[in-house]
């Protein structure tokens, strides 16, 4: 009886211990999920690639300023120099 | 043979004069941040002269509130990845705006975005953050900057909580330079700009939000390409405390949106 209480005991705390470590290892979320305005179109129809290097502006997708080789030295000193 | 000298002498300085005052951006605060558009610089003439318009006038401005975004699931979207090695002899420089790490010329640490590869140029803090959900901003947010040889411009924003100590942020504060302009360049410590990740984010796959946006400080440049995570780290309240000793309050205000969504990955 004594045994059978014990593992009972142990088991308990085993997974409790289980559920704490779980939660103490995940950071907070940026956006509260109750905060999130969520749009889940057709991924038929939007299904792009969201390219870095994407030449057309869109108001949406990801649109990088189309810049030239001279900008490289210039921007990497001006923003050592600045916050950027 | 004087003469010749003295001509020498006062085009030398005149040249010197003129290149300062060209390359020199004007003075600018966060206190003033709703007229950086007329800040005027009077070494160049119209519309040069207005060097910070774009603040005023532009209309995929950073940062913004994420809660006003539409946020879009359903899109394929490239793999995020933080490739962050140590930095064997990073530079603590104190920008006069905010406390930023350089990276080393030779550092080889990049942020791939699908195959496409882009160098950490630098790390800063803004307290309190910059970007803002519902109106309400985090204690911080940290900024990792990264450079193509294109020149363009990505941005991996982290929020920064208050909850355990930090010790990479805890090293960062004890060696910036507390004079404006400042740079620690021979610490002889080493950083891991990986380790001020959040620890429950794999940084070879990093789930994310993108988003259209500019720099947050004059000349507010657009063109710059926003990633933010959607996980925050954290520091104790005493480094908060310690931060704000530098800078407090160098944070944008949001931006209107003008009508670009959120991207995400999750």
């Amino acid at each position: 009886m004594l045994i059978k209480l014990f593992l009972a005991v142990s088991l308990s705390l085993s997974v409790a211990s289980c559920f704490a470590e779980s939660d103490g290892n995940k950071s907070k979320s940026l956006i509260d999920p109750s905060q999130q305005k969520r749009l889940s179109t057709d991924s038929s129809q939007q299904k792009q690639a969201a390219q870095p290097n994407a030449s057309t502006k869109s108001t949406d997708s990801q649109s990088p300023q189309n810049s030239n080789q001279e900008n490289k030295p210039s921007m990497i000193d001006f923003c050592r120099k600045n916050p950027c | 043979m004087n003469t010749k000298i003295l001509r020498n002498l006062a085009f030398t300085i005149f040249t010197c004069y003129v290149t300062i005052a060209v390359s020199e951006t004007p003075h600018w605060s966060h206190d003033e941040q709703s007229t950086w558009w007329a800040i005027q610089d009077t070494t160049q003439n119209v519309p040069l002269n207005y060097p910070f318009g774009e603040c005023g006038i532009g209309k995929h401005q950073s940062p913004v509130d994420l809660a006003s975004a539409t946020i879009i699931d359903s899109k394929s979207l490239n793999k995020l990845a933080a490739l962050y090695d140590t930095d064997t002899a990073p530079v603590f420089f104190n920008s006069g705006h905010g406390i930023q790490v350089n990276t080393s010329e030779d550092y080889s640490g990049v942020l791939m975005i699908g195959e496409e590869s882009f160098p950490l140029i630098q790390f800063h803090f803004h307290e309190p953050s910059e970007h803002v959900v519902g109106g309400k901003s985090f204690p911080a947010e940290l900024h990792y900057v990264h450079i193509n040889e294109d020149g363009r411009i990505i941005v991996l924003a982290v929020a920064v909580d208050i909850g355990e100590e930090n010790p990479v942020f805890g090293t960062i504060l004890d060696n910036i330079p507390h004079e404006e302009g400042g740079q620690n360049a021979s610490s002889g410590i080493q950083i891991n700009p990986a380790e001020l990740l959040p620890a429950d984010l794999d940084p070879a796959n990093l789930d994310y939000y993108t988003v259209a946006g500019s720099l947050t400080t004059p000349p507010c440049s657009e063109g710059v390409q926003w990633y933010l995570l959607p996980k925050v780290i954290t520091i104790s309240a005493a480094q908060l405390v310690q931060l704000k000793d530098i800078y407090t309050n160098n944070a944008r205000a949001p931006q209107n949106l003008n009508g670009r969504s959120l991207l995400s990955t999750q």
